[in-house]
């Protein structure tokens, strides 16, 4: 039990998971602050 | 008590838990196929090209479409989990049988009460039937009598896994999926309790005992109902990912503790989420509004983000386990796409949580709410949750439970295989039309957003007929897949060939 | 799928919160008191402290 812990705390599991997360991320306040910017300019929202 | 061993998971299956399932399921299936129905002439109605329902029809197949899509087909299905989970999955019996069939009885028989009067007519008072619209009173009958029924099912729940811990089918501690299904039915008690309490007034108020319903009380108590009854999908729903991953990549919970420590969070802290539905009513304190729906909920959307990045790790963990380890995206390559359980539950964790989440939290905000409150936004956003969250993976969840309960195999299976796909597509591109519109302002339940007929004329940007024919066009697809869905799934239940 | 933990007499001790969350009554019993308080009754008390207007009588 103990040398399993060992073993897990210097390796990731789920890496593609992490990756896939922060892909996610990134994109979310990409596609977030394009979409405020279209409603300011196209839309005249203040 | 008859047991026979399952030969594709080696579970000891309990026959009245068996047939619990099956009948439920299958109930589930046939109102779905109903609510479906219905949807397809709804989203043929707001289309506005099309508009083909008349107003009155429009009015009252929408609370058919609610009733039977949102209440009906997923109810159903989850009391079929319920067996499944306390019985099944515990390699136990169901404790005194007679009362899963009474519980099914009673919920059929409401179903068919509200069904059939809101049919002929009598109750064109939507889903939510607020006062001061009166239905005929067998509407609320039937609710009440639909309602005691799942709530004995609920109960019945928790009996069986007293007895399955008495007869040492566990230790303490009980299998995540069957926690998860306890959350659902805990929600359950929650939910209907306040369905009693409201429902019961208010049928003797639509048969003149009573003289007045406050309408504020009426929507707190309702949303009680209405809200938490989502809830108890969710935790479902969630339950339905853990096991799907489980039976079809043999994938365990990185982090049980996580895991249900995430489920916990849903039963404390999610049924006051129904105070989103009062953001404008103007009784409410800003208190009120703000701890409920600020403070409390966003621990439950935690719980959320738990599950939604707990579940993909553990598929992405087992399918290292079978060697697919090259570089990040391998295992994602490498997964089961065409396997209908898994890319169901895949799809639903992405519609759930991207589409229908993230809209459900900012709408939840009181100073967004204001703006979106009404719209048809609020349609997309839940479409997003129960659609393309719940349907789908309960969709994935059928495709696994044909095999296992029924023992046959799916018919039709490149067919199968593509469904949830196009299913899923089409409901995502249904509820952005919906989503976009709403924006604009364009409102929900309305069947003619010309105007034609009132006093002082105004039109919609035009950019919303496009965005209400995008819908139109999603939705389509999403009955066409919906439609295979049925087709393959009843068919394999009646003609697929037997696996043993 | 579920518990891998088979803890043996006197191997580990249970953790605190196992035990808790292991507790489906109490759970159901928070469950349904939180949201009922928090939401229901405080709800209520908001509703009821609101002056009924002279006018209507229902």
């Amino acid at each position: 039990m103990a040398e399993e812990k060992e073993k897990r705390k210097d390796k990731m599991e789920a890496p593609g998971t992490f990756a896939l997360s922060i892909i996610f991320l990134v994109a979310f306040i990409i596609i977030w602050f394009a979409h405020l910017k279209w409603l300011i300019e196209v839309w005249g929202v203040k | 008590m008859d047991y026979r061993i399952c030969s594709l998971t080696g579970f000891k299956i309990h026959k009245t838990a068996e047939d619990l399932v099956k009948w439920n399921m299958v109930t589930a299936i046939l109102f779905l196929t109903l609510g479906g129905f219905m949807g397809l002439l709804m989203a043929l109605t707001r289309w506005p090209s099309v508009h083909y329902l008349d107003a009155t029809h429009y009015y009252r197949f929408l609370t058919l479409h609610g009733f039977n899509a949102l209440l009906l087909w997923i109810l159903f299905f989850e009391i079929g989990l319920v067996y499944f989970t306390s019985a099944i999955l515990l390699n136990t019996r169901v404790v005194a049988p007679f009362v899963g069939w009474i519980a099914y009885a009673l919920m059929l028989v409401g179903a068919m009460f509200v069904n059939i009067v809101v049919f002929a007519g009598k109750a064109d008072v939507l889903f939510t039937s607020y006062v001061p619209l009166k239905a005929n009173g067998v509407y609320y009958l039937g609710i009440i009598i639909f309602a005691v029924g799942a709530l004995t099912a609920f109960g019945h729940f928790f009996a069986n896994i007293i007895q399955a811990k008495r007869d040492g089918a566990y230790k303490n501690t009980l299998p995540l999926g069957t926690f998860g299904l306890a959350a659902a039915s805990i929600i359950g008690v929650f939910t209907l309790a306040h369905g009693a309490v409201i429902m019961i007034p208010v049928f003797f108020w639509s048969i003149d005992l009573i003289k007045y319903i406050d309408p504020g009380t009426y929507r707190l108590i309702f949303w009680a109902l209405g809200h938490a009854s989502q809830q108890i999908n969710v935790c479902a729903m969630v339950a339905m990912w853990y096991m799907s991953a489980a039976f079809v990549l043999g994938a365990n919970p990185v982090n049980e503790k996580l895991s249900r420590t995430a489920f916990v969070l849903y039963i404390l802290f999610i049924n006051i989420a129904s105070e989103h539905h009062l953001l404008v009513d103007p009784i409410f304190s800003t208190w009120h509004k703000v701890v409920n729906t600020g403070y409390m909920m966003h621990l439950a959307v935690l719980a959320s983000m738990i599950h939604a990045f707990a579940i993909p790790a553990s598929m992405e963990v087992a399918l290292r386990k079978k060697g697919y380890t090259k570089g990040l995206f391998d295992w994602l390559k490498n997964a089961p796409w065409g396997n209908p359980a898994f890319s169901a539950t895949f799809l639903s964790i992405i519609g759930f949580g991207f589409l229908g989440g993230i809209t459900g939290v900012i709408f939840g905000t009181e100073q967004f709410n204001i703006i979106r409150h009404n719209t048809f936004a609020i349609t997309g956003h839940f479409h997003a949750t129960v659609v393309s969250g719940t349907t789908v993976a309960f969709m994935g969840g059928t495709y696994l439970l044909i095999p296992y309960i029924f023992r046959r195999e799916i018919i039709l299976p490149r067919l199968a295989a593509f469904q949830p796909y196009l299913y899923a597509i089409g409901v995502a591109v249904m509820l952005i039309g919906m989503i976009a519109a709403g924006s604009y302002g364009v409102p929900r339940r309305h069947w003619d957003i010309t105007f034609s007929s009132a006093i002082f004329p105004f039109s919609f940007d035009p950019s919303t007929d496009i965005f209400l024919s995008i819908m139109g066009v999603g939705g389509l697809l999403a009955v066409l897949g919906g439609v295979i869905f049925i087709i393959v799934s009843l068919g394999s239940i009646m003609f697929g060939r037997r696996t043993e | 799928m579920a518990e891998e933990k088979k803890t043996e007499e006197g191997q580990e001790p249970v953790p605190a919160w196992q035990l808790f969350y292991d507790n489906i009554f109490l759970l159901l019993f928070l469950g349904i008191a939180i949201p009922t308080l928090v939401y229901t009754v405080w709800g209520l008390m908001e509703i009821v402290q609101i002056p009924e207007l002279p006018v209507f009588k229902p």
